[in-house]
């Protein structure tokens, strides 16, 4: 009776694609109301056999056994299947996508139907497609983990074509009523592609969201653009030929887009069809003016092509028109009078070197032109469009000023880091400037904050370095890390089309011999959340004066060959290649955990790197505890013999749902002893090996202590090493920068101080991970702590992991030095994680800009006096300015909580949002206050402030860790 | 599926010629009991669109009501949830006293699915035709079969697929005693899916047995055990029903109930419905305790 209801059905429904699940299926293709024409068009699809198959660009991360589809205008990379990238839980998603010999700015667009894990598509099945006037790739398969929800996508290319076209079908093949958004996922990363959205208040804006607040964030628009505005670099257009409107949210970290939220009963399904265009710039104009077309020819919409010019008020002193954020256009229809939050955005235009621009516009509506330059809006001008296209004629922008700066060390000119801030609050409040009303504030903001140089107030030099600049008064700084003097030329007067020249002289300072100056955690563009050209990356390691870099871009492998070519890096430092494997896919870790999470983030090095291997060389690193990690990544070619892992920012809080941090996701409670035994709670994940792996979770050889130049979560990650050092968790504390590029952290601050036989001239890779991994590290972003005492064979000993038992009579001898410039206010000693010692009373230099006083305290201290009267210890010396005040209000042993009303106490009253007593002993507690940024612009406090951006001094050494009993360290607190 | 429901093909025929053939008590009917406003049968607060799986009651009657209810779908693990609630306009006729055919239509119905995002609907819900028929086999006992069919005419709930459902069942009702009737159905439900992926066909078996409680005569009280399976699982669902009934003198009946799943894929979901209903046919005003002694003879 079945099998003829069913013949009857199938006789009387015309099948659609692949809704059907046919083996022989074939989505039809789609947009048929779109057509190009051109001389000479192609299209072809094939794996990617040889690289040269790959395209280029920063962001480019194909790989050989990829799909690539080509026409003789665009070229797309499609992963292979067991290639995913970040949030898809297989390949067949687009990884890359430029225009043909173009660069690569696409970060990854994977097809989903929500935010959850079970909402991304899984495909296992590819098949190619050719035909005439078509070459195309079609993917099958279902919503991860739910085979019944069948989904099957056609990418396309055809001749002359600007884009991709792109048809996805899905079927509810289940049981229940489910919510699609039938939709690409665009994973931008934070720091790239900057989302732009056509409508009322919108453009660069758009509504910001959580987790739990997504849906409040969806909106309607007839397209979405997506530009970076660094070159070299493409633009793009998704706009869909299913519907004249598409829904979706948008951040700078991930846009969703597509048919709207629906419900879909069981037997239902949707298709959705759309085109992915490329334009040829940097800029959200390229795109928009084929979404135009699309659109023309999509649904009868005209436009016509409106004109315009930028030109400058006097005479800027070079040109810079056409670069940078000199001037930008944005496009609304409105009026000048119409309120911002009312102008309908349109487009967005940056006007070449002569100042012109032109873009597509529906005709016969008014228009409001707004010209950006720096930051600041300097211009409007009102345009009533027609039938036909017109020229708005001249906008104004007022003439910049331009800093010539040279920074010399030690005489000659060299790799420094150029810092500018207002020297009053007048020109503060005249500059301060927010790209697009996007990213992080600048003052001054002198190019794209996470561009190359200059970016936010940031900029590289080696010899004399023009850059224009804001009419203003400014305080230039320059830098090249701790062991080298700073210069600051205060009070500079840069007027209207006035060209200043700077001469900035440092001069080096001694760095601990037998040490390597090392930053073990960096990311360039390669990293999804980083859009930092390469060569800017190296000179600005050569600025920091790093010695040893790792390269740990999220989930690949990266050498910075480029840039290491590009520059004299080769002879001033060593890279060792790594990654930081990063959580995008949350999963659930334990069965009865109520929700899904992800590990963290972990470094791994040395890693080779492959240029033309998936993951450049790494592993795939989702759904997997940290040994299981270990594992892969050993077998993809980790050295974990010598190599090193490290447990990443450990107690991060998460972010959209993604645990950045190990000791979040395992809810450790630093109050509690750690649960030796797997028992299925959460912490015991810690310290158990996942079936099947070859490491444990807790098999790692160090933890970073301090993350970031402005070091916001050390006394988190202290608090965990030090619990860890208690329990007998012995792993070396580092201090890494995580700089994602020029303006977000500075290379080497922080930084280790290695001690290794080993030298940048005679690098052995081995020796130095066998010296991180011994514990022979000092973290620091600027004082130089050394420490050591005597054992009982008289032994000088100083800090690493191996334990040793003290001489009866040992003395600790501290001595700490820093650059003048380095406060250093205070010496902490911290025996099993307490605080024995804080001293005061330093020595501080006559001149922070000098050369002398490097030497602050060379104290002895009786070990006796510090330790308990028995059983073995682990001791700590920090030294920097004194720690904020910090309470752990929630009784987790982590501080949560400063002293945020500056009452001197910190309590309930400092909590965001509490205006009465908990009634409890323990409460969710909040913010942690970090330390006050300091105001006189002549004090030396600002100094350190101004070149470690928004950081506050800190050291510390690895511990001493002291075996009294004789019967190997095993811990203190148990 | 086919296979293992194919054996009960031969019993379901042989009960339909039992109803459609069998004795009919002229004066004995234990539908007798109901020919005032108290709603009576199986408990209907469906877990399934249009009723689907839901056993029909026994004693067709004439009448009239407005039945407003939900669905509680939670399901935590997978972070879905969904709330269904609808206002169905009920009307059915019994032109003989074994006889009845009845419609429905969800003339409002509001769904909202929330899992990562949410959306919802307002429209028109589904609209059902059926019919039943009945054989009294004594004063105490009557037997029936009864047809529904589902129909999804809620535009912008589906979208390009299209399922109608079909309901069969074989119903039977023993009443004991005047103020306790047991009820019980075994029943075939299946839906085709028209729309351009390869049909889909749905089918199931549902059980039903329950009774219900008349303490007094403006008053009573129904509980079921409803099964069904093979619908969207091997164990679809193991549920308990639970009405509180009431009635006016007369005509006027009002029923509140509630659905529970303790087992089956449907566990996560609850139903509650409120249904106000005018009984439209011959009447009697039975006093508790008599109703297995009609005062006249009925009018049919």
């Amino acid at each position: 009776m079945l099998a003829a209801l069913s013949g009857l059905l199938a006789g009387a429904c015309a099948r659609e694609g692949c809704l059907g699940d046919e083996e022989d299926c074939t989505v039809p293709s789609p947009c048929e109301q779109l057509g190009f024409t051109c001389e000479g068009g192609s299209a072809e699809v094939r794996r990617v056999e040889r690289p040269e198959d790959l395209v280029e660009g920063l962001f480019a991360l194909g790989s050989i056994g990829d799909f690539r589809l080509a026409n003789d205008r665009v070229v797309a990379i499609v992963e292979a299947l067991d290639h995913p990238h970040y949030l898809a839980p297989s390949g067949g998603m687009l990884i890359d996508f430029t225009t043909l010999g173009g660069p690569d700015s696409m970060p990854h667009m994977s097809q989903v139907t929500g935010l959850l894990p079970g909402d991304a598509v899984y495909y296992d099945d590819a098949r190619m497609l050719e035909g005439d006037g078509f070459a195309a790739l079609q993917l099958r398969g279902h919503l991860a983990g739910q085979p019944a929800l069948r989904v099957a996508t056609r990418y396309e290319v055809r001749p002359c074509e600007p884009g991709l076209r792109i048809r996805t079908e899905i079927v509810n093949g289940g049981p229940e009523p489910l919510i699609w958004a039938l939709a690409d996922g665009f994973y931008w990363g934070g720091r790239r592609n900057l989302p732009f959205v056509p409508g009322e208040g919108r453009g660069f804006e758009h509504l910001s969201f959580g987790l739990t607040t997504v849906d409040e964030a969806f909106e309607d628009a007839p397209y979405l653009i997506a530009a970076t505005y660094t070159d070299p670099s493409v633009s793009y257009a998704h706009v869909m030929c299913s519907a004249r409107e598409m829904s979706g949210f948008h951040g700078v970290v991930v846009s969703v887009t597509g048919a709207p939220r629906q419900i879909v009963m069981p037997g239902d399904y949707l298709v959705s069809e759309r085109f992915l265009a490329v334009g040829d710039d940097s800029g959200v104009s390229s795109a928009a003016d084929i979404a135009m077309e699309l659109r023309r020819q999509l649904f009868d919409e005209p436009f016509v092509t409106l004109r315009g010019q930028v030109k400058v008020d006097g005479v800027d002193p070079n040109a810079y028109l056409g670069a940078g954020l000199r001037a930008s256009v944005l496009v609304s229809r409105g009026t000048t009078d119409t309120p911002d939050d009312e102008r309908d955005r349109v487009t967005h235009a940056a006007p070449d070197a002569d100042g012109n621009f032109a873009v597509r516009v529906r005709p016969s509506a008014s228009y409001v032109l707004e010209v950006e330059a720096y930051g600041q809006r300097v211009d409007e001008l009102d345009v009533e469009v027609g039938a036909d296209d017109i020229d708005a004629g001249p906008l104004t922008i007022p003439a910049v000023g331009q800093l010539t700066v040279d920074v010399t060390v030690d005489g000659a000119s060299d790799h420094a880091q150029v810092i500018v801030y207002p020297a009053d609050d007048l020109t503060d409040g005249r500059v301060r400037g927010r790209m697009f009303k996007k990213f992080d504030e600048c003052a001054p903001l002198l190019g794209h904050p996470h561009g190359g140089a200059p970016a936010c107030n940031r900029v590289l030099v080696q010899g004399p370095t023009m850059f224009a600049i804001p009419p203003g008064r400014y305080d230039v700084f320059a830098t090249v890390g701790p062991f080298a003097t700073i210069a600051r030329a205060r009070q500079v007067e840069v007027g209207p089309g006035a060209s200043v020249d700077l001469d900035l002289a440092l001069t080096s300072l001694p760095q601990p011999p037998g040490t390597l100056s090392a930053d073990l955690h960096v990311h360039g563009a390669s990293s999804v959340d980083s859009a930092v050209p390469e060569v800017d990356r190296v000179r600005a390691f050569l600025a920091a004066r790093v010695q040893v870099i790792v390269s740990t871009d999220h989930d690949v492998v990266s050498d910075y060959a480029e840039g290491i070519a590009a520059t004299d890096a080769a002879a001033r430092m060593r890279l060792i290649t790594g990654t930081e494997s990063t959580g995008d896919i949350p999963f659930k870790l334990l069965p009865d955990l109520p929700y899904p999470q992800v590990i963290g983030h972990w470094n791994l090095w040395p890693i080779p790197y492959r240029p033309a291997a998936p993951w450049r060389g790494a592993a795939w690193d989702e759904l997997a505890e940290p040994g299981t990690l270990f594992t892969r990544m050993r077998d993809a070619g980790w050295d974990a013999g010598t190599g090193v892992a490290q447990l990443n920012h450990p107690l991060d809080s998460a972010n959209l749902g993604r645990d950045l941090g190990w000791g979040r996701t395992v809810h450790l409670n630093l109050l509690d002893p750690l649960v030796r035994v797997f028992d299925h709670s959460p912490a015991s994940l810690f310290l158990r090996t996942p079936p099947g792996a070859r490491f444990g979770n807790a098999d790692y050889h160090a933890q970073e202590v301090m993350n970031g130049t402005a070091n916001r979560g050390f006394l988190l990650y202290r608090a965990m090493w030090f619990y860890l050092l208690n329990e007998g968790v012995v792993r070396t504390g580092t201090a890494n920068s995580d700089s994602h590029g020029l303006s977000d952290g500075i290379i080497g601050s922080p930084r280790n101080l290695v001690t290794t036989p080993t030298t940048v001239a005679d690098f052995d890779a081995v020796a130095f991970n066998r010296a991180v991994r011994a514990g022979n590290v000092l973290g620091t972003n600027g004082p130089i702590v050394h420490v050591e005492t005597t054992d009982q064979t008289g032994t000088v000993r100083g800090p690493g992991l191996q334990s040793f038992a003290p001489a009866a009579d040992a003395r600790l001898h501290i001595t700490v030095q820093a650059a003048p410039w380095v406060p250093v206010d205070e010496v902490r000693v911290i025996v099993n994680g307490e605080l024995v010692r804080s001293i005061a009373a330093l020595q501080h230099p006559a001149d922070p800009l000098g050369t002398g006083g490097l030497l602050r305290l060379d104290t002895e201290l009786a070990l006796a006096d510090l330790l308990p009267a028995s059983g073995d210890a682990w001791l700590v010396v920090e030294a920097g300015a004194p720690l904020v005040p910090h309470a752990d209000l929630d009784c987790d042993g982590i501080p949560d909580t400063g002293d945020n009303n500056h009452d001197g106490e910190v309590d309930w009253r400092d909590v965001d949002g509490l205006t009465t007593r908990p009634s409890g002993a323990c409460f969710p507690g909040g913010p942690l206050a970090q330390p006050e940024p300091p105001t006189d612009r002549d004090s030396s406090a600002y100094l350190f402030w101004a070149v470690v951006a928004a950081g506050y001094p800190v050291a510390f050494t690895n511990p001493l860790v002291l075996d009294r009993d004789g019967g190997g360290f095993q811990g203190v607190a148990r | 599926m086919t296979q293992r429901l194919d054996p009960v093909f031969p019993v379901l025929a042989a009960l339909a010629a039992l109803i459609a053939l069998g004795p009919r008590s002229a004066g004995a009917d234990p539908c007798r009991a109901f020919r005032y406003g108290m709603p009576t049968g199986p408990v209907l607060a469906p877990l399934l669109d249009g009723g689907l799986g839901r056993a029909h009651r026994v004693c067709g009657r004439s009448e009239v009501a407005v039945r407003g209810g939900g669905l509680l779908a939670i399901d935590k693990p997978d972070f879905y949830g969904r709330v269904t609630a609808g206002l169905n306009l009920e009307g059915s006729y019994a032109p003989t006293r074994t006889t009845e055919v009845f419609a429905g239509l969800e003339a409002l119905r509001f769904d909202t699915v929330i899992s990562s995002l949410a959306a919802s609907r307002l429209g028109l819900g589904h609209t059902y035709l059926g019919a039943a028929h009945r054989s009294v086999l004594g004063e105490r006992t009557s037997l029936g079969v009864n047809g529904k069919l589902v129909l999804p005419t809620a535009p912008g709930l589906y979208h390009n697929a299209w399922p109608v459902s079909l309901d069969l069942g074989f119903a039977g009702q023993f009443a004991p005693t005047g103020w306790l009737h047991f009820h019980g159905q075994i029943g075939l439900l299946a839906t085709v899916v028209a729309s351009r992926v390869a049909p889909s066909v749905r089918l199931g078996a549902a059980l039903t047995a329950g009774a219900e409680f008349l303490p007094i005569r403006r008053l009573a009280i129904a509980a079921d055990l409803h099964t069904m399976v093979g619908y969207t699982d091997v164990l679809d669902t193991v549920a308990g029903a639970v009405a509180l009934r009431t009635s006016g003198l007369r005509r006027f009946g009002l029923e509140l109930a509630g659905t529970v799943p303790f087992a089956g894929r449907l566990r996560t979901q609850a139903a509650v419905m409120l249904r106000a209903s005018v009984y439209l046919g011959p009447g009697t005003t039975p006093r508790h305790g008599h109703q297995r002694r009609p005062q006249r003879r009925p009018r049919r």
